[in-house]
């Protein structure tokens, strides 16, 4: 592969016009998942978020200097707009799920996600730190193309129905790709320092943190070999998905092999809406091509 | 004279075509540019790699990263998963001398959908009992004052302790509350304006 053969493909894998339908079903899974997530915090909200929530905005402040985009910073502290804000953020959520104003809903949303880490930091976890950065490239999308309210109301829309769909420029869609791979390579870089995840002992302890148990795990699994395998199956999950997941013949499996690890967390673990918010980039990697073939053959 | 005319509206005609070609080239640009510098970004905050060079780069672009929100360590249970089990309590003196103990919820104690909800205040928790969270302490101490007020008997003193017991493979331990061993964190004396 020569220099200049490299450049173009990149350049056809960031730019030529590719299908409308991963990039608007990952809209809809990742409105689900912001709407998931806000609801969940709906009982604590003022807790949280509140003029008297757990840490106040100027302890927050003294911790994390510098300019910060946060809608809470432009609010007065009060409770009445701290709620407001919730059901601006939910609207826009909901809004932007069945792709309604898109563009402005995704905008308001990455908004929302941004105020959450800037205001509490503290209470978020892997999840909400990919949906913000999947946000903030969604903003820059053309995620209304199909499958949205924007997209039935639109010439295209109105006029017949049979039209073939738009094309629409991959290039976000890419970075938030990248980032999900980015996910996991970071993880298991970070994993890789440590001891019990190369002797195989870190499900062990992973299993046995009663914080974050979820179901019961079949004794099966608490043989010492089962563990050792899951262990080292886990770590190279996280160094095998990001590098094979781009070649079209091995997608496929690490797909599959990234959704068992997902659903066996959400199963073992009880960590809210992290493996969903993970596995909605998933939709990014598959291709619609049948919907075309379906939309010719009506 | 409409020949010449012509050529005019010919001479505009390829004016305005390259002026379109410029401002779609210089969008292009602008595109390639803004998707290069996001790659760049995030593999430099996502990798923690000491190199002068990127050291350099993270601290030039930290203020746009950081103000936007694109950071984040992706390390949970790295390098290596707890190997305790940790929980927070909070003792409240009353100004009558009483005592009482508040408890931040453990999922452990909680119902499937409760414990769903309320995760929150395990990773909450978690943060708190960091190696430099103790400037949070105070707010935290001043919120349990807060919750656990009563007017005729308020709060005036508020103690942060910590439990541990271990996790260990090798002794079959596997968090035991009985044994936990206890660590004071803080106090705080509650004032008349820290519970409004």
């Amino acid at each position: 592969m020569t220099i200049r053969s490299l450049k173009t493909s990149l350049s056809d894998y960031f730019f030529k016009p590719v299908s409308p339908y991963p990039l608007a079903v990952f809209r809809i899974l990742f409105g689900l998942c912001v709407c998931g997530t806000l609801l969940l915090l709906h009982g604590d909200w003022l807790s949280w978020f509140g003029s008297h929530g757990w840490i106040s905005v100027e302890t927050t402040a003294r911790a994390e200097d510098g300019l910060r985009l946060s809608l809470f910073a432009l609010m007065p502290t009060n409770d009445r707009w701290i709620e407001g804000l919730y059901w601006l953020f939910l609207s826009a959520s909901l809004t932007l799920t069945v792709g309604l104003m898109t563009r402005l809903s995704s905008v308001i949303v990455f908004l929302a996600l941004n105020s959450l880490l800037q205001r509490l930091p503290l209470i978020l976890h892997g999840g909400d730190s990919f949906l913000r950065i999947a946000g903030f490239f969604l903003m820059f999308a053309a995620s209304g193309a199909v499958l949205s309210v924007d997209a039935m109301l639109g010439p295209r829309g109105k006029s017949s129905g049979r039209e073939s769909y738009p094309l629409i420029p991959p290039w976000p869609q890419r970075l938030i790709q990248f980032q999900l791979a980015i996910v996991y390579l970071a993880s298991f870089c970070a994993k890789a320092k440590g001891n019990t995840w190369w002797n195989g002992s870190a499900l062990f302890y992973v299993l046995n943190l009663r914080e974050i148990h979820r179901f019961p795990i079949p004794s099966l699994f608490h043989d010492v070999w089962m563990m050792r395998i899951g262990t080292w199956s886990a770590l190279a999950f996280e160094l095998l998905f990001p590098l094979l997941v781009w070649f079209k013949p091995l997608r496929n499996p690490m797909l599959i092999a990234g959704l068992l690890f997902h659903l066996s967390l959400e199963y073992a673990l009880n960590i809210p809406m992290f493996q969903w918010d993970m596995l909605s980039a998933y939709v990014l990697f598959i291709d619609f091509a049948w919907i075309k073939k379906a939309t010719t053959l009506s | 004279m409409k020949r010449l005319n012509r050529q005019a509206n010919k001479s505009k005609n390829a004016a305005r075509i390259r002026e379109t070609a410029k401002k779609i080239s210089l969008k292009e640009r602008l595109v390639v540019a803004f998707v290069c510098f996001h790659i760049v970004v995030i593999f430099i905050f996502a990798f923690p790699i000491d190199f002068l060079p990127v050291r350099a780069l993270r601290n030039l672009v930290a203020p746009y990263v950081v103000c936007i929100g694109l950071t984040e360590s992706w390390d949970m249970f790295a390098p290596d998963p707890k190997s305790t089990d940790q929980f927070l309590k909070a003792i409240v003196f009353r100004a009558s001398g009483q005592t009482d103990i508040y408890s931040f919820p453990r999922m452990e104690e909680l119902t499937l959908w409760e414990r769903y909800r309320k995760e929150r205040y395990r990773k909450f928790t978690e943060s708190l009992l960091c190696n430099e969270c103790s400037g949070l302490w105070p707010d935290v101490e001043k919120a349990v004052a807060r919750r656990e007020n009563k007017p005729a008997d308020p709060p005036v003193k508020v103690v942060l302790i910590k439990f541990e017991s271990p996790i260990d493979p090798k002794a079959g331990a596997v968090g035991d509350d009985a044994a936990a061993k206890s660590t004071v964190l803080s106090e705080l004396f509650i004032q008349p304006e820290d519970l409004r």
